[in-house]
């Protein structure tokens, strides 16, 4: 642990950190650029680096990116990414008020609160559960990850048929290439370049990057968007943000550690959280503050606990190879780049790296929290660039970044593919969420659903097992809950 | 919007039938997972497809980024499939070209499409972009990139730089 400490606070690492977080709050400042996007767009930038630099850098892009999305939620009442929706209900209100540098300082250090948390938690929690992971066999895995897949589809608003429908398309994806288990060839139709399937990364490039191109030229062209003036007022003081601190404490508390739980959860991003830490806040409320309009502790709610959600998406992704997010998703991406194949096994094989790595995690949101302090007014000069420049450089980006991940132009195909298939689905209304999902955990499930098969002689051996017992069991109880609540919905409706 | 859902659906479930008719190429112990999912695609592509006929599908709304552009007058829509189109022909231009003519190229066209206010400086931009990142490429990446006239020139100099 205190060799990873040391590595994490070498000067390429420092460096790495706050490069990665700058990247990060300058995507995450600009709408319609979000931290999976940028995730993407610099996994290949991390070719040049070695394995924990480039794991952290792309960590700072993450926490940046997701608390960089405040800043124009706050100034413009634009977020920057759709995690900071309730951060602009509250900071614009008061931003409106004249009180927009306390309200970017307040996000600043909530996030950094709620981050600083969630990698503590990361630190802690990540090595008991990847100990606990070393126990599983292929029931416990084939159980944890029917139970990743329930939870996607059942707690995602969208219909749960088309939900369920792209669970399995992006589970078929996975089957093009061989087989992991006897390396027979399926569905390459004579192709070399298929043999190995669809690279994860071209796929995620064009699901997350080129999409947002295309979307981004389309607004570069509408002229009907109104273009708001940033206003700042005077700066906050020292005294003020402490007083926050010094009245709110449970506020920070409840709202990472429920940052930190929906992190872990595989469905529930940082989208979501903000909105369950505001209800929550909203009932604890003695304040009479008026939360929607300018509400402190609804700011501080909605911030901490997207920051601490960030963390907690990294605590499955390491320890199980879950991913909590969809940009922890492209993180997985990045890892297998590099070599690493995330798990239980990782902090074994890895430990050095894996701390550097958690070490390099809290650095990031100390950093993330002095820059957002400091700089975030600096910050807001990125909201105006042009969106044709934008959507441009992203469409080169994701063609030149696709291409280099193989030198291959067969990846770019992939990536275009991809994009085509993203949009199509989406205006069938089918999420692209649960895909992303499967690509990545389809290979595991296969493997590990073919050696449960080969090896158990029956279904009460399987349920011998209790921690399958227990992933199954609350599996089987979310399905229930989710159709009692959509039969409940759809009479409610008539 | 019924249309174009039923089609999609019906074009998924004859993508899943084509790999289907595919699974009988396969060694039978790699085809039982891909023919279960294939089953399931279908299956899942049809109950929509008939509730959606019958009128009794779930409804979501349509994304919001997407009712947009759906919405948007054609001479829009037609500058943005021209975007589209001009990053699609790119990797050919870049395989026929070379980086740096296909790069400055498809930024500058593209800038055009966007209505860049200075069409000019964004010509300039994408010339700059194109030669700092094919530097980049050859000296720090170590990335191969297809080789046009202008690219080979380049080469050499750093080449010669080099030695």
């Amino acid at each position: 642990m205190l060799e990873g400490l040391f590595a994490a606070m070498s000067p390429t690492s420092l460096f790495v950190e706050i490069l990665g977080v700058i990247i990060g709050i300058i995507f995450g400042a600009i709408p319609g650029l979000t931290a999976t996007l940028a995730i993407a767009l610099f996994v290949p930038v991390t070719f040049l680096m070695s394995a924990e630099h480039g794991m952290i850098m792309l960590g700072g892009i993450y926490a940046g990116g997701i608390f960089g999305g405040s800043i124009s939620a706050i100034l413009i009442n634009v977020p920057g990414t759709p995690a900071s929706i309730v951060t602009g209900w509250e900071g614009y209100a008061m931003a409106r008020e004249g009180k927009a540098p306390l309200a970017l300082s307040l996000a600043a250090l909530s996030s950094g609160m709620g981050g600083l948390l969630s990698a503590l938690a990361l630190l802690f929690l990540t090595p008991l559960l990847s100990s606990l992971a070393l126990k599983f066999g292929p029931a416990e895995y084939c159980a944890l990850l029917l139970f990743s897949f329930t939870i996607v589809t059942v707690m995602m608003e969208t219909p749960l048929m088309r939900n369920l429908l792209a669970c399995f398309i992006g589970l078929l994806l996975t089957t093009i290439g061989l087989d992991p288990v006897t390396g027979a060839a399926r569905f390459t139709f004579g192709s070399v370049d298929l043999m190995s399937g669809f690279n994860l990364v071209a796929v995620l490039v064009g699901f997350f990057c080129m999409t947002e191109a295309v979307f981004l030229a389309f607004d570069s062209l509408d002229t009907s968007n109104n273009k708001e003036t940033i206003k700042f007022g005077k700066g906050a003081s020292v005294k003020e943000l402490m007083q926050t601190l010094i009245t709110r404490p449970m506020t920070y508390l409840r709202s990472s550690t429920i940052g930190v739980f929906l992190g872990i959860l595989p469905a529930v991003g940082p989208v979501e959280t903000p909105f369950i830490a505001h209800t929550v806040e909203r009932r604890f409320n003695r304040r009479d503050e008026k939360f929607g309009k300018g509400s402190i502790t609804g700011l501080i709610a909605s911030e901490c606990s997207i920051s601490a959600n960030v963390g907690g998406s990294l605590i499955p992704l390491i320890s199980l190879g879950i991913p909590g997010s969809g940009a922890a998703a492209v993180f997985i991406g990045a890892l297998t780049l590099h070599g690493l194949q995330p798990g239980p096994l990782l902090i074994q094989s890895e430990p050095v790296l894996i701390y550097t790595f958690f070490w390099g995690f809290i650095a990031v949101n100390l950093f993330m929290m002095l820059f957002g302090l400091f700089g975030a007014r600096y910050f807001a000069a990125v909201l105006k660039l042009p969106k044709a420049a934008l959507a441009t450089f992203i469409a080169v980006f994701s063609i030149l970044g696709s291409y280099a991940i193989n030198n291959s132009m067969f990846d770019v195909g992939v990536m275009f593919g991809a994009t085509g298939l993203a949009l199509w689905l989406r205006a069938l209304r089918v999420p692209i969420l649960p895909i992303v999902l499967a690509v990545i955990l389809g290979h595991l499930l296969e493997q590990q659903a073919s050696v449960l098969f080969t090896t158990s002689a029956s279904v009460a051996e399987v349920l011998r097992r209790p921690i399958a017992d227990g992933f199954f069991a609350i599996t089987i109880l979310m399905i229930g809950f989710s159709i009692a609540n959509r039969l409940r919905a759809g009479r409610a409706k008539a | 919007m019924l249309y174009f859902n039923l089609i999609s659906l019906l074009l998924i479930v004859c993508g899943a039938a084509v790999l289907g008719l595919q699974t009988s190429h396969i060694a039978e112990t790699a085809r039982v997972y891909p023919s279960i999912l294939i089953g399931l695609v279908i299956v899942f592509s049809l109950l929509i497809a008939v509730k959606e006929v019958a009128g009794r599908a779930a409804t979501a709304p349509l994304d919001s980024q997407l009712a947009k552009l759906l919405r948007a007058p054609s001479p829009l829509r037609l500058r943005l499939l021209a975007f589209c189109a001009a990053w699609l022909i790119y990797p050919w231009g870049l395989s026929n070209a070379g980086f740096i003519v296909a790069t400055t190229c498809a930024i500058s066209l593209s800038l055009w499409l966007l209505k860049i206010r200075r069409p000019l400086i964004g010509v300039l931009a994408a010339l700059l972009f194109s030669v700092a990142f094919s530097i980049l490429f050859a000296t720090v990446l170590f990335i191969p990139t297809p080789l046009g006239p202008l690219d080979e020139m380049l080469s050499r100099l750093l080449f010669a730089i080099h030695h």
